[in-house]
């Protein structure tokens, strides 16, 4: 039993490292040019599809995975630059339904492309079967491996944002929106390379958890919620918000999804309360914290 | 540019002209098309109550539209299976009454806006619209891994529930009632819109400060608004159960949030009948579009950007000027 | 000695390192003007901010009627009796004269939650309306929007919603700002009257009117009251002198 509890923990760090992928796109969007984006969910889909079709195509998952990042991030800065930038003046209500409406598009257009039928990517040789690790945990290496890469992103994000000019320029961004153009920073070319970069990641995580699942329309639609819970939970605008929101979120809802059902089992003799409750899980810890702590984990006070 | 009262009675109208005109031709579909705008039509209302006039963006209004279909399609299954909902202290029966069905789903959107809105209230901005999606995607997931109300597979009514002196099977009386209940809602938002309670919730939008300042909790002014959104819409899906006979989970989906936004931005931000023919419109769109290609969400969508980006305003405030003295 | 209408004892605030408030104390006594002048980024706004609930103290209490209100909110605050204007000019915009008055008495009245009565139905409290619009010089301009007000009138009408409310003290956060010689004329007349229906905490700029007008003076320099006295006791003051006035003779 603990050794099952010691792997599901281990799913929810993958699922919260994956989340964070998706989640520090969109707060640094939100961050730096005060953009909601809806659509963050279709640069996800994007991405696994592209990783799908170049894996199919060339029969190599590396590829596969390289394309997914370029996909996502050619496809982020052609939305950038052709409806996006129109958005960063507008309130957030026009921002939410152009980007709804650019949902729409990406789902049909996807849809018009590939057909309905789910694709899949397989998991490569190199990757495939479990590994041993201290503790006796027998753990699929792909998902170990999707862990490093998270993390390694993680980090790379942080040595991005504090250690480069691009980083200090997105920093001054997030800090006060109109100074950063008196710097003499090209403004223009500063967003395109946000949102590149955080449709990027998205893309990245699409194609990666699409390798685990399957690839289909409306796959990034129920990941870009549980980002929003992600960036609720841990404060908008903080990307070490991000991590800790996404590493908890996904932690507690494989948690919640595997321990409740048994739980509700033994007292109840049924798993259905246990699987009622675990479905509401991560939004009753957002509801959680928005009473103790609304502007977030690791917001500032409003 | 005419005066918004006269487009406002002639939007009521042409509705119903409408359906008068595809009944007396024996087009039975188009009363279908009208009743099942009408219907959108009231939930449209609901969110612009909030949206539109409170300045709360909503991303979650298919939590109410989904809690009033369950509300009609619990009770109904009780009703057809002879077994009671509750039976302990007191016993509760199921009803294919719409009335005591319908009115049992606005108290129901009441409670879910009441504790929706307490808790995201607390919070604004982008904040207030990842909250309100996310909670309604909570309700999505419980109906789908509730087992005891079909899951996945929702709930059929396979006896239309009735309303007295009316034959509901019958698609003509079966609009005359929703759009009845239209009419009454539309008179009731005029009215409230017009009340002291209406004056401080247009304020709070534009200047939440003063409304403090003259003693007026903005929070309480939201949550009452949120509430009264919340009932409206939840009634509109009691209705669109009863349309349907069926109920499921897709009426808690995330897109039903973004389509009642649809109808009420397509119309016209607060305005009284902006969701009427937003709803309308969105319909007729879906028709239209609909039987040419089976990927028509895609023009949708390319019509909503456009709209978006270059047509602010909606059909009505493109057409209308906006009545400026809300006094006499 | 009249009794303090409003108390502030021993209030602190600080951003940070920037102590806004430092220990500050002032009575607002009845029938009194008390202006509170100060260099910019003194710590005024700060200050009515805390007194009017938008912000809360470090340390320190505010005393309204007798009644600690440190812990109040803003609308609380209100409903006893702060009548409060702003700044900057935070009338509802797309409202006219005559519906952002009827919102601040409604309000007053407590009536603002009925929701099926009409706002405007009411005569008496139109009529209502219309008086302290006409006391504000706003009488033939009701049914004006206030985005399209001329700026003074938009100052006009902060102080016509903040008298509608019948305040127990008035806090008028520089309703001089931006007006003309005529505009501050007639700002400075109406206040005249003002403050025999309730005493007024006036925040100014306008030193000429300052003078005019107030009973009493405090002078806020970095967070800190260096001085309060009548207007001869302030003009005499060489702290005052030395540290706002920066020595000029002509200033006062």
């Amino acid at each position: 039993m603990s050794l099952l509890i010691a792997e599901q923990f281990l799913n929810g760090i993958q699922l919260g490292v994956m989340l964070f992928l998706m989640a520090a796109g969109l707060t640094l969007v939100f961050g730096v040019m005060g953009l909601i984006n809806l659509a963050h969910g279709s640069l996800y889909m994007v991405g696994a599809f592209a990783a799908a079709f170049v894996a199919a195509n060339t029969g190599s998952y590396l590829l596969g995975i390289v394309a997914s990042v370029v996909a996502a991030a050619v496809a982020g800065v052609l939305i950038e630059t052709l409806v996006i930038r129109r958005l960063y003046k507008r309130d957030h209500l026009d921002q939410v339904l152009a980007t709804f409406a650019l949902i729409l598009i990406f789902s049909e257009g996807t849809r018009m492309i590939f057909g309905s039928f789910p694709l899949y990517l397989s998991i490569p040789d190199a990757l495939g079967g479990p590994i041993t690790l201290p503790g006796g945990i027998e753990y699929p290496l792909f998902r170990l491996t999707l862990i490093a890469m998270g993390l390694l992103v993680a980090v790379g994000l942080y040595l991005l944002i504090t250690k480069t000019r691009v980083g200090m320029q997105i920093q001054a961004g997030e800090a006060d929106r109109e100074m950063i153009s008196a710097l003499g920073v090209d403004i223009s070319k500063l967003y395109t390379f946000v949102f590149a970069l955080g449709a990027a990641l998205a893309g990245l995580s699409g194609a990666l958890v699409g390798t685990l699942q399957s690839v289909e329309v409306g796959m990034g639609e129920p990941v870009l919620i549980m980002a929003f819970v992600v960036i609720v939970i841990g404060g908008i605008g903080s990307i070490q918000g991000a991590l800790v929101g996404a590493v908890l979120v996904g932690v507690v809802q494989t948690l919640g999804a595997f321990l409740l059902p048994i739980w509700s089992k033994m007292l109840f003799g049924s798993p259905d309360a246990g699987a009622v409750l675990s479905s509401m899980l991560i939004y009753i810890l957002m509801a959680g914290v928005l009473l103790i702590r609304p502007q977030g984990l690791m917001g500032q006070a409003a | 540019m005419i005066s918004e009262r006269y487009l406002n009675i002639a939007i009521w109208v042409g509705v119903l002209g409408f359906a008068l005109y595809a009944n007396f031709s024996g087009e039975t579909y188009w009363v279908t098309l009208a009743t099942r705008a009408t219907i959108f039509a009231i939930a449209g209302i609901g969110l612009n109550f909030a949206l539109g006039y409170g300045g709360l963006i909503s991303f979650g209004h298919a939590a109410f539209f989904g809690i009033g279909g369950y509300a009609v399609g619990i009770l109904a299954s009780h009703a057809q299976s002879f077994t009671p909902i509750y039976d302990g202290f007191v016993t509760i029966d199921g009803t294919q009454s719409m009335v005591i069905a319908w009115g049992a789903a606005v108290v129901a959107g009441a409670l879910t806006a009441l504790l929706i809105g307490a808790l995201s209230l607390r919070t604004s901005g982008a904040y207030f619209i990842m909250i309100t999606l996310a909670f309604g995607q909570m309700f999505y997931y419980f109906a789908i891994s509730w087992p005891a109300y079909g899951g996945e597979d929702g709930i059929s009514i396979y006896v239309r529930n009735s309303f007295p002196g009316l034959n509901t099977l019958v698609p003509f009386q079966f609009f005359c009632l929703v759009f009845t209940v239209l009419t009454i809602v539309i008179l009731l938002v005029r009215t409230m819109n017009k009340s002291p309670f209406g004056l401080a919730l247009n304020a709070v939008r534009q200047m939440p400060q003063r409304v403090e300042t003259v003693g007026i909790a903005p929070f309480k002014l939201r949550l009452i608004a949120f509430v009264i959104s919340g009932m409206i819409t939840a009634l509109a899906g009691a209705m669109f159960a009863d349309l349907n006979r069926y109920v499921s989970p897709a009426m808690f989906s995330w897109h039903v949030s973004g389509e009642i936004m649809v109808f009420v931005i397509l119309g016209g931000v607060a305005r009284l009948m902006g969701p009427v023919i937003g709803a309308a419109t969105f319909v007729a769109f879906e028709e239209v579009l609909g039987r040419q290609s089976e990927h028509w969400l895609i023009y949708l969508g390319l019509a909503l950007l456009i709209i978006v980006l270059f047509a602010k305003g909606g059909i009505v405030g493109s057409l209308a000027r906006r009545g400026t003295a809300r006094h006499g | 000695m009249d009794k303090a209408v409003l108390s502030i004892r021993n209030l602190s605030k600080s951003f940070g390192a920037i102590e806004a408030s430092k220990d500050i104390s002032l009575d607002v006594r009845a029938g009194e003007i008390h202006a509170l002048i100060g260099p910019n980024g003194a710590g005024k706004s700060t200050l009515i901010q805390q007194i009017a609930g938008g912000l809360r103290p470090d340390a320190g209490q505010i005393v309204f009627q007798g009644e600690p209100v440190t812990h109040l909110t803003t609308v609380q605050r209100a409903r006893l009796g702060l009548g409060r204007s702003f700044q900057v000019s935070a009338v509802v915009p797309d409202y006219t004269v005559l519906e952002n008055i009827m919102l601040a008495l409604h309000g007053r009245n407590r009536t603002a939650f009925r929701l099926f009565s009409n706002a405007f139905r009411d005569t008496a409290l139109l009529a209502e309306a219309r008086r302290h619009a006409e006391r504000a010089e706003l009488g033939d301009r009701l049914s004006i929007p206030a985005a399209a007000l001329a700026h003074g009138e938009r100052r006009l009408l902060e102080l016509a919603m903040a008298l509608s409310l019948k305040p127990k003290i008035f806090l008028l956060d520089e309703p001089m700002a931006g007006l003309g010689n005529d505009g501050t004329q007639r700002v400075t007349t109406l206040l005249a009257q003002l403050k025999t229906e309730a005493p007024i905490l006036l925040v100014e700029h306008d030193m000429d009117a300052v003078f005019a007008l107030a009973d009493r003076i405090s002078v806020l320099v970095y967070g800190r009251v260096i001085a309060t006295g009548t207007r001869d006791e302030i003009r005499a003051n060489a702290d005052v002198r030395r540290a706002y006035l920066g020595d000029d003779e002509d200033a006062l």
